[in-house]
Parts: C-alpha cells; sequence; structure tokens
C-alpha cells in the first residue's frame, strides 16, 4: 500500500513487518521519532514486542544483545552521540555474533554539537565488525530494514547489520513508500524461531561472551571476518528474492547509473545520490558526455572487487563525501576506494570532494562542479586531490 | 559446562586469594537460583566461565543489568522463569554502571543482582571505588606527605538502590549466614515480580591487609559496629533483620586491618562518626516502617 512516510517512519514499517520481539529505545535527534513511532506501533497491538526503556544507547545495545542470546528477534535506532556512546556494547554486538539490525539515522559527532547532518558519525565506527547499508531515500530504508535481517541471520553471516539513513535528508523527509503486505514479508523473511543458530534456549549449559586468548582469540577473528566477506556474496542473492516478491530492485552492494559506458563517474552515498542523479542526467541529455554515477550501498564489508569491475577501463572518478577522515585529507569513500583500486593497471584518477558537512546542501551547483574538476583531472590537468565544495581558504 | 564442575553447580577450586569472602557468597547464590539459572559475571574477580555448570553470560562492567534486562524480557516472552542472576562487585555497582543497575532496578526488570562489596577494584589491584570507606587506605589513596586515605565517605549505594522502591533489597554479611540465605530465597522469589537486589559486604584479605584466617570474625565486627547494618526492603518499606544491641567501637572492625592502621584519634573519630550518621539514616528508615 502506498504511504507518504519519512525515512523514519519507514523504518518502524520495516522494523514492524520484520516482526521484531524485542526493541530497546532512547531518544537523540533525528532519531527519536523512531522511538516514538516503535513503542506507538506495540502500543496499539499492531505489533508482539518488548520495549525496553532503557536510560542511555549503552544500555540499548546491551539489551538487544542479551535479548538476542535468547533468541529474539531485535530492532534498535541511534544517532551521532549515542552511537559513540554504545561504541562498548557495539563492538561486543559484532564480537559476540548477534544478528541484531539498527537504524542510524546519521548526524554529525559530538565535536561543536553538531545536530546536522553528515555521515561521521557511521564512519567513526567502521570497524566495528557490523556491516552497514546506506540507502538513498525512505523506500529504501524499509527495505534495507527487511533485508538487514535475511543478512544478520544468515547462518553463514550471523553478524550486525546497520542501515544508516541520512539524518534529515531522510529522516524526515516524506515520499511515497510502498508498504508491503506482512504477507509478503512472511514470505520474505521467514519468523526468527526459523533462524538456526546458538542460543540459550539450546541446552542447559550454554556459555555466552567467555573470555578467549591466545590461539582460540585469533581463530575467532579469523571466523568472523571470513563471514562478513560472505556478505558479499549473499546480497545480491537477497536482492534478487526481494526484487521477486516486491517487485524493487536496488543493483546490490553498488548501484550503477549509466556509469556502463561512462568515461567519467561521480560516486556518492545516501541521499545525495538524487542531486548527483540530475546532474548526470543533465550531462548526458544536454551536453552528450559520457558520465555515469555509482552510488555505494553497502559499506561494510568493502565492495571492492565491485568497485575494481564497474571502474575498469574509466578516466576518472569524483567520489563526494559527506564526512572526512581526519589525518588523511580526504574522506572515507575516497580513503577506502583508493585503497580498493590500489595496484589496479590503468586505475581510474580519482579525485575527492567534502560536502554536505553539517546539514550544508550538496547542491546541484557543487555536484556540476565537482563534475567540472573531475573531467578536468580526466583531462590531464593538474588539480588538487580533495576538494571542499562549500568551503575555501 | 566445565569437567571441573562435578555434583555442585560451581566448580570446587577456584582460582581466588585465600579466604575470598567472594567465593562463599557466589556459591550461596548460585545455590540459592537453582539450575535454571544464567549468571551474569563480569570483568573482575568473579570471573565464573567455565566454573560453574550453570549457564553463564559474561558481560562488561558497564552493562550487566542491562544485558540482563534484554535476557530476562526475552526469556519471559518465551514463559520460561529462569532466574537472571548478576553478581558484580563494587566498582562496577557502585561506580561505572551505577546509572545501568538503577534503571534496570527502576523499570522493575526481572532479576537479581547481587553486588559484592569488598570497598575497592580487588581485581586490577586495589584502587578506590566509590564504597570504599572513609581514611581507607588503597593504591590510589595513599599514605604519604600529602595524603591520608580516601578523603570522603562510601557512597551508600546499597540504600540509593533499595529506595528505588525495587520488589526486594538487602544488605547481607556471610558471617551471618543464616540472614544471608533467608535474604536469598526471598530475593529469589521476589524475581518473579521484580528487581531483587542484594548487597553483601566481601571481605577480601589481601586488598584490606587483613590476616585470611581472620575474614568471616572481621566481617561479623562489621556488623557488631553499625559498619555494616542488615537490613531489608521490600518495596521501598525497610527493616532491620539483625539488631545491634550496644554497638562496638569502630577500632573493632579497623583493627584487623592495614588498610586502616595509619589512621591517629582524630582521623578514627572522623570515620566513627561517618558510620554512626549512615546508621542512623538506616534507622531512621527502618524506624518509618514500623
Amino acid at each position: 500500500m502506498l504511504k507518504v512516510l519519512s525515512g523514519n517512519k519507514a523504518a518502524v514499517y520495516g522494523a514492524k513487518l520484520a516482526r521484531v520481539e524485542v526493541a530497546a529505545v532512547y531518544p537523540i535527534t533525528p532519531q527519536s521519532q523512531i522511538s516514538e513511532d516503535i513503542t506507538k506501533v506495540v502500543a496499539a497491538g499492531e505489533l508482539d514486542c518488548d520495549i525496553i526503556e532503557v536510560e542511555g544507547e549503552h544500555s540499548a545495545m546491551s539489551a538487544i544483545i542479551g535479548a538476542s542470546t535468547v533468541g529474539a528477534r531485535t530492532f534498535t535506532a541511534t544517532s551521532s552521540w549515542g552511537l559513540a556512546y554504545m561504541n562498548e556494547p557495539l563492538m561486543v554486538c559484532a564480537g559476540m555474533r548477534i544478528p541484531a539490525v539498527m537504524v542510524d539515522v546519521t548526524r554529525e559527532t559530538p565535536a561543536q554539537r553538531g545536530v546536522s547532518t553528515s555521515r561521521q558519525d557511521v564512519m567513526t565506527v567502521r570497524d566495528c565488525g557490523w556491516l552497514e547499508l546506506d540507502p538513498a531515500s525512505p523506500q529504501e530504508v524499509l527495505d534495507c530494514v527487511l533485508m538487514a535481517y535475511r543478512l544478520a541471520e544468515d547462518p553463514e553471516i550471523l553478524l550486525p547489520v546497520m542501515v544508516a539513513s541520512d539524518g534529515f535528508y531522510m529522516s524526515h523527509a516524506y515520499e511515497p513508500v510502498d508498504v508491503p503486505t506482512q504477507e509478503q514479508v512472511d514470505k520474505f523473511l521467514a519468523p526468527v524461531s526459523g533462524c538456526k543458530r546458538t542460543t540459550f534456549t539450546d541446552g542447559k549449559s550454554m556459555q555466552f561472551d567467555v573470555g578467549y586468548s591466545g590461539p582460540n582469540f585469533v581463530k575467532y577473528r579469523y571466523q568472523t571476518m571470513k563471514a562478513i566477506e560472505k556478505a558479499k556474496e549473499k546480497f545480491p542473492q537477497i536482492e534478487k528474492e526481494f526484487e521477486e516478491i516486491f517487485g524493487r530492485k536496488y543493483g546490490g552492494m553498488v548501484e550503477e547509473y549509466f556509469s556502463g559506458d561512462a568515461e567519467i563517474v561521480l560516486m556518492t552515498a545516501g541521499s545525495a545520490s538524487g542531486n548527483a542523479k540530475a546532474v548526470v542526467d543533465c550531462a548526458r541529455n544536454e551536453y552528450g558526455l559520457k558520465v555515469g554515477l555509482i552510488r555505494e550501498r553497502m559499506f561494510r564489508p568493502y565492495p571492492k572487487e565491485e568497485l575494481r569491475r564497474i571502474l575498469a577501463g574509466k578516466k576518472a572518478v569524483g567520489i563526494i563525501d559527506r564526512s572526512i577522515c581526519v589525518g588523511w585529507d580526504c574522506g572515507h569513500l575516497m580513503q577506502e576506494t583508493k585503497a580498493a583500486l590500489f595496484g589496479m593497471e590503468n586505475a581510474p584518477k580519482l579525485v575527492n570532494f567534502i560536502d554536505g558537512l553539517s546539514s550544508m546542501d550538496i547542491t546541484i551547483e557543487h555536484v556540476e562542479r565537482a563534475l567540472a574538476i573531475t573531467m578536468a583531472a580526466a583531462k590531464g590537468e593538474q588539480v588538487d586531490e580533495c576538494h571542499w565544495l562549500s568551503w575555501e581558504d | 559446562m566445565s569437567e571441573n564442575v562435578n555434583k555442585s553447580l560451581v566448580s570446587p577450586g577456584l582460582p581466588l586469594c585465600e579466604s575470598c569472602m567472594m567465593e562463599l557468597i557466589v556459591r550461596m547464590a548460585v545455590e540459592a537460583c537453582g539450575e535454571d539459572t544464567i549468571l551474569f559475571g563480569g570483568p573482575c574477580c568473579c570471573v565464573m566461565q567455565e566454573k560453574t555448570s550453570i549457564q553463564y553470560y559474561g558481560t562488561m562492567m558497564t552493562n550487566m543489568a542491562s544485558s540482563a534486562s534484554g535476557v530476562s524480557r526475552a526469556l519471559r516472552r518465551k514463559g520460561k522463569d529462569t532466574t537472571c542472576l548478576c553478581i558484580a562487585g563494587d566498582g562496577t555497582t557502585a561506580d561505572i554502571a551505577f546509572g545501568c543497575v538503577s534503571a534496570a532496578a527502576e523499570r522493575g526488570e526481572r532479576i537479581l543482582y547481587i553486588c559484592y562489596d569488598n570497598e575497592a577494584y580487588m581485581n586490577t589491584g586495589i584502587q578506590r571505588s566509590s564504597t570504599t570507606p572513609l581514611g581507607a587506605w588503597t593504591n590510589t589513596t595513599p599514605i604519604d606527605v600529602n595524603s591520608r586515605g580516601k578523603k570522603v565517605t562510601a557512597k551508600p549505594a546499597a540504600m540509593l538502590i533499595a529506595e528505588h522502591g525495587c520488589a526486594y533489597a538487602a544488605t547481607a554479611n556471610p558471617a551471618y549466614m543464616k540472614d544471608f540465605k533467608d535474604k536469598l530465597k526471598k530475593a529469589v522469589d521476589a524475581t518473579k515480580h521484580g528487581f531483587a537486589y542484594i548487597h553483601v559486604i566481601s571481605a577480601c584479605p589481601t586488598g584490606w591487609k587483613a590476616p585470611a584466617e581472620k575474614a568471616v570474625e572481621m566481617s561479623r565486627m562489621a556488623t557488631q559496629t553499625n559498619y555494616y547494618p542488615l537490613w531489608e526492603a521490600e518495596y521501598g518499606e525497610f527493616r532491620f533483620t539483625v539488631n545491634v544491641k550496644d554497638r562496638k567501637p569502630i577500632t573493632e572492625f579497623t583493627k584487623y586491618m592495614k588498610r586502616f592502621a595509619h589512621m591517629n584519634e582524630e582521623e578514627i573519630s572522623a570515620l566513627q562518626e561517618a558510620v554512626d550518621t549512615n546508621y542512623r539514616h538506616v534507622a531512621r528508615l527502618c524506624e518509618a516502617g514500623k
């Protein structure tokens, strides 16, 4: 059924349709609406779920880890300082191979009290062992929550998944969203009881999160590393099944938009992709330029093989980042893509653009400027590696 | 389950210091809860993984009560009455996770939370905690030209939790074993309805710099001097469970321990004053409930 929903409301529909059993709620802007609405859905009798009203995000994460060890399907949401505050159990969650799903409504981090959008918060936790999906619309938020449970609960993965929904630009933007029926979702996502994994209910002497050291610790970490890599194989399969049931598709780990024959490619993640697509349309239709766009949809595991395949033979890639790698003089997509393409023959020239920090708009004009600089780089002109589109010295 | 565990629910041999009272507290607590129990332990002296035949969940210092909240909720949904037993030290309970314990108490989570209070961070090597008594030596409250032990009085953690009005809260002392066992039974029953909390004094001869063979004797003195009064509170209604007629002077407790050995007359009388003030406060609460 078509409804007009914000990203936050779409996230709650996702959790509701996934039939989550235990949810921990704690407010923080711009996520609070998720905490409110999941509680209201339960209050209205539309979802049979235990709501744990915790005293902070640290406990929110801890409580859902606990519930998951008993086999419950769990959900929580956070943002920015909340994500930073739960960093400790966030690592434990992945360390314990807990198939939790969390929506992070992206926001600047605590410095300068940044109550505004960027993708800085999720980038600070990129090595915690969570998978990360990056939707670009409220519809995709809902769909990603459903797919996130499939990934998390896959017996070959069993790791938590974060859905990073851009603060304000998506969390508070209302768009038509096709809300699937419960029957459709049940077909796609079996009840959690169908998920084979070890829980406290398996036997009378289960021990969870015990200490390991030396070779056992190393073995466990090695297994975790291999498990997250599995997501690269599973995600396209899950998306294919999703398409068969819901009739929507997004293109896997990296969405390609006219990138096939393009010589110049722009790269984005999240909500900035809309304007970037508009610039690509204009460049192709009005100027006949061979320009395309790729949108990163899965940040962890990073789709490095996929990027090498897509970007082979391209002249230049203009990477627009909404977060900064302090100490690297670039953004995170830039740093990771550069590493992904390292050693590739005839690798494209990479140019980085920092924009959209602190809820500054990534405007059409900014993206056009980024494209012009990337095209200059493609022609062999000397350009700086990193450009700030809304700030100059 | 560890092969070390035979008939008892807790392994017969534990790698703890001589006369560690915590070992006794854990054995009593696990026995009272029975087989259908999940024991939560954190990174402290009381790490019971592979040392117990009941189920075990290792948490961080910061999140034992919230982890147990999640486990408890998910168990109740499945119609299970499995007891969720948290055992944590004073550093975890009264310091780093105090907010987390308070929140679980406020929510009325069906958990039995036991704090074994050895009055300092003993596992990391004797550093002061908020329950370290006034004037006591620790490695972070040294005795030197500019320092005379802990400068402030202990946080009354047990009372603060009881004041949440939770289903059951009590202080206990292994030297008063019947009282302790009665309280464990009541606390386990209380978890059928809500949050239960027992704060147990846990003599630590290593950290208190006291002779190991005096562990029980000095524990008894803690109550006889009113340093550690024994009470219980059901839904915030307090009552004494052990009445001490003529309290002994605090020196009858401090005399066993080198952590108090530096204290002069003035410092001892300040500690005595702190003990009496705290006792009067508890007595007022117990009196009000009559």
